[in-house]
């Protein structure tokens, strides 16, 4: 198989190819890093290529496969992931300045869940400083572009992952989702992620940036490379005591489910509210798609919803606050602008108006699953409302239009961290311009299986997802 | 009781008598709650990141207060029903009853 070739492969068919010997371990390390060499000078989307080392571990890969000894479901996928894992001993930079020569104190679950089932790190991937931004501007380490049209931006805070994943320089990558961080660059560099419900996947070794509304996710080619490596990292956690003790099922098994009778929920409030045309008549065409396929398709009311994404975004100033609080008091010029200026307004938030919002939470799930799960098993609603914006459109810097950008990109996504609910993005399709757009699928708290059935029926009737950015 | 009167000395307003039972009575409304002004200025929220230890540029600090109160202000309408015994731990409690 020709490197070229061997890139267009999802990382489930890799690693299909490569326990049937079709493809070896080092030859699609190789092949990637060759890549990875090849786009970096223009996308900016790998902090760090750790080759030689990469290229060690896929020997021994291909060693043990020769003893018929296989560590897992991806065993000898190259990965590179956003760089906010810690691995033991090596500088994780969070994207920021103040982090990047810290050697990290332990390795994360995440990582070492992907080491046990076989997947080869080889480098680390840019984001926005502190994963607190949804464009993928970075100060420190330069903007990451994005492989469809290096003006236009690649969403955050998991830039690099969207932008390397895109590129056929990684096969998937981690991202991490507080308010948008994996479903923004998945919709603008055309790719699958998803953010789980919070507590599915432990958040030991990752960099903090709001405890109650943090999440790990995978960004991928396919739905299905996201159900496979949910698989290999999502569960309990004796490091992470808020990882849920729920039982995580065999998603890949799960994914040729018939979704005929499904029972999928549109809706014409608030997510609908101001779009670009263009994405809502493929957001819609996204939908027909689905009737086609047999899902049941049934309209919902929703609850008014404007006041939990200020509530969202305020639990996410008050904790990031609160994180950086020593850093803010001791390196403060040692933060972009942008997030110093954001760290502000959260240590100005009272401690009363932060709790409120908190216990905001409980009751808005309540009437959302009621509105929603009443009558429905899922909720398909676009991710982002408008057309990928340019580079040079959101560098705002932190200035006085800063939060009203920030507050716009993360309209629609924010919403699935407030309530917690687990929320797949899919590709839907390209605007005129040439750009990916995608829909959210919503689903019921620790139902990611039901949302990778759909997704992946979704991707074998339209095959959005298979086009590449790459020439 | 609908005579006792609660009298206050208003400066250069003279005395103004207000009817005890109004004042008893008036409920704190979600309308009330709404129209409350916002809380910080400028100088508060320099004030009160000083007191944690955290400098603020002064040229920034408005618009620090301005983005502040209207991320509050837009969250007002939703905080404003919270019945007095919601804590945060519901939110747990009605998660982990969705996942079963």
């Amino acid at each position: 198989m020709k490197p070229s070739e061997m890139l267009e492969l999802s990382a489930a068919s890799l690693a299909r190819a490569i326990r049937a010997k079709k493809v070896s371990c080092l030859a699609a390390m190789e092949a990637v890093l060759a890549r990875a060499g090849h786009v970096q000078p223009g996308l900016n989307c790998f902090v760090r290529i750790d080759a030689e080392e990469a290229l060690a571990n896929a020997r021994i890969a291909d060693a043990e496969l020769a003893r018929g000894f296989v560590r897992g479901p991806l065993h000898g996928v190259p990965m590179a992931h956003k760089d906010m894992y810690y691995r033991e001993g090596v500088p994780s930079s969070g994207g920021s300045k103040i982090m990047r020569d810290r050697p990290a104190p332990s390795t994360s679950t995440a990582l070492k869940r992907l080491d046990a089932a076989g997947a080869i790190q080889f480098g680390v991937l840019n984001m926005a400083e502190f994963a607190y931004g949804p464009t993928g501007h970075n100060y420190h380490f330069g903007h990451c572009r994005n492989p469809w049209d290096p003006e236009r931006i690649t969403g955050g805070s998991s830039s690099g992952s969207g932008s390397a994943v895109a590129a056929r320089a990684s096969f998937a990558a981690l991202g991490s989702d507080t308010g948008g961080s994996i479903r923004a660059p998945a919709t603008f560099c055309g790719l699958s992620g998803i953010k789980p419900t919070w507590s599915r996947v432990s958040r030991y070794g990752a960099m903090p940036l709001s405890f109650s509304l943090d999440t790990v996710g995978p960004l991928a080619r396919t739905v299905e490379d996201c159900a496979v490596i949910m698989g290999a990292i999502a569960g309990a956690d004796p490091l992470d005591p808020t990882a849920s003790q729920l039982p995580v099922p065999d998603y890949q098994s799960r994914l040729a489910r018939p979704i005929k009778g499904l029972r999928i929920a549109t809706t014409r409030s608030y997510f609908h509210d101001g779009m670009d045309p263009e994405i809502e008549s493929l957001v819609c065409a996204s939908l027909e798609a689905y009737a086609r396929l047999g899902a049941d398709i049934v309209e919902v009311d929703l609850p008014d919803m404007e006041p939990w994404g200020h509530a969202a975004v305020t639990i996410i100033a008050s904790e990031a606050a609160a994180a950086h609080a020593n850093w803010m008091r001791t390196r403060p010029q040692d933060y972009s602008d942008q997030v110093r200026a954001r760290l502000e307004i959260g240590l100005a938030v009272p401690a009363t108006t932060y709790i409120e919002c908190l216990r905001l939470r409980g009751i808005a799930l309540q009437a959302f699953s009621a509105a929603v799960f009443g009558k429905a098993d899922i909720l398909h609603v676009p991710s982002v409302s408008f057309q990928t914006p340019t580079i040079a459109e959101t560098d705002v810097g932190g200035g006085e239009t800063m939060m009203k950008v920030m507050n716009t990109i993360t309209r629609l996504t924010r919403i699935g961290n407030f309530l917690g609910l687990p929320c797949l993005s899919v590709p839907a399709g390209f605007a005129k311009n040439g750009m990916p757009t995608a829909v959210q699928l919503i689903g019921r708290q620790f139902d990611e299986a039901a949302l990778f059935t759909a997704g992946h029926a979704y991707q074998q009737a339209t095959g959005w997802h298979l086009r590449s950015p790459i020439k | 009781m609908g005579s006792l009167k609660l009298t206050a000395i208003a400066p250069g307003a003279g005395i103004i008598a207000y009817p005890l039972q109004y004042v008893a009575t008036r409920k704190f409304t979600k309308e009330t709650r709404m129209s409350k002004p916002a809380a910080q200025t400028a100088e508060s929220v320099t004030a009160m990141l000083a007191q944690i230890g955290v400098a603020i540029d002064p040229a920034r600090a408005p618009g620090v207060a301005q983005t502040m109160n209207a991320q509050v202000a837009g969250a007002n309408k939703a905080l404003a029903a919270l019945a007095f015994e919601t804590e945060p731990a519901t939110y747990l409690r009605v998660s982990a009853g969705e996942a079963l």
